[in-house]
């Protein structure tokens, strides 16, 4: 059964086409959100609110693009409301585990270097604007294509290319010294 | 114009025609510098790509069914308010019908009297 197929048929009520779309995409919409917002616990909090605004709007579901580009759309517009509010919040309120936080002691076993490098794209993917890190996130780990991640951010594939471009030379610069990109 | 150098990462994605994609990569291998840039592009991509994806430990549905079930108001939850809100209806629909009634009334006793007088 494809995607349309279940939303047509969770717009009618059926929770067992809810439940296999939700098997079907929840590891997918999980990474994202995961590398989205940094947090484990809330990705899958966001994981759970993308779902339920799924079903809420199955009934409106229309489908003309790809399943997957409207997901990951709304899942990148909790994403982004979430980032916002969390930005908000810290100004309000002095967030201690952000501006104190403790150097992360070095693993000490193999897998050190592999350890180090994945630390190192890791922070530099969270330095980088929001929506380069969504252009990165959803080329790199979802493999879209330039077509679909302009669905998802609602711009065009020529921007997303320019995206993608800016979000290199950030990424260079942010892991100059820690990783050997030559 | 644009560049060829501008090019390189549409097509390490495989975004640019057969024919646009052989333009840049001749190029890259005449050029030194874009062919720097080529490769410095690639392995960028390339740690990118050697993170793992963050797994699920577990499925999500459990918890995601009971949130929806939360959400969504249950019968004997809404019967309340339903029940209330059909007993204001109807009062309000009732109170406007006598009300309707006794102006009608009013005006037949006012209409008649002028005839008897």
């Amino acid at each position: 059964v494809n995607d349309d197929e279940l939303m047509q048929r969770i717009a009618g009520g059926d929770e067992a086409a809810f439940q296999l779309l939700v098997t079907r995409w929840e590891q997918a919409v999980f990474a994202f959100l995961c590398h989205m917002v940094g947090s484990r616990a809330d990705a899958e909090d966001l994981c759970q609110e993308t779902f339920l605004r799924v079903f809420a709007q199955a009934s409106r579901y229309r489908p003309v693009g790809k399943f997957r580009s409207w997901l990951l759309r709304i899942a990148g517009n909790l994403a982004r409301s979430w980032l916002r509010r969390r930005k908000l919040l810290r100004w309000i309120r002095f967030d201690v585990s952000r501006h104190d936080r403790a150097t992360p002691a070095p693993a000490p076993d193999r897998g050190l270097e592999v350890d180090q490098l994945q630390t190192a794209v890791r922070e530099a993917l969270a330095q980088l604007p929001e929506r380069q890190r969504e252009a990165v996130i959803l080329r790199r780990y979802q493999e879209l294509s330039y077509q679909e991640i302009a669905a998802v951010l609602g711009t065009t594939p020529g921007a997303v290319e320019s995206l993608l471009q800016r979000a290199a030379a950030t990424l260079r610069k942010h892991l100059a010294g820690k990783v050997d990109l030559t | 114009m644009t560049h060829v150098r501008e090019r390189i990462q549409a097509c390490l994605d495989g975004e640019l025609t057969p024919t646009e994609a052989e333009v840049v990569r001749k190029h890259c291998a005449s050029c030194p510098e874009c062919g720097r840039a080529w490769r410095e592009t690639a392995a960028l991509w390339d740690a990118v790509d050697r993170v793992p994806p963050p797994l699920l430990s577990r499925s999500l549905w459990p918890e995601l069914q009971a949130r929806r079930n939360a959400r969504t108001p249950s019968w004997p939850r809404l019967g309340f308010a339903t029940g209330a809100l059909a007993v204001t209806a109807a009062g309000l629909w009732l109170g406007l019908w006598f009300g309707a009634e006794l102006t009608d009334d009013l005006n037949r006793v006012h209409c008649s009297s002028k005839v008897w007088t």
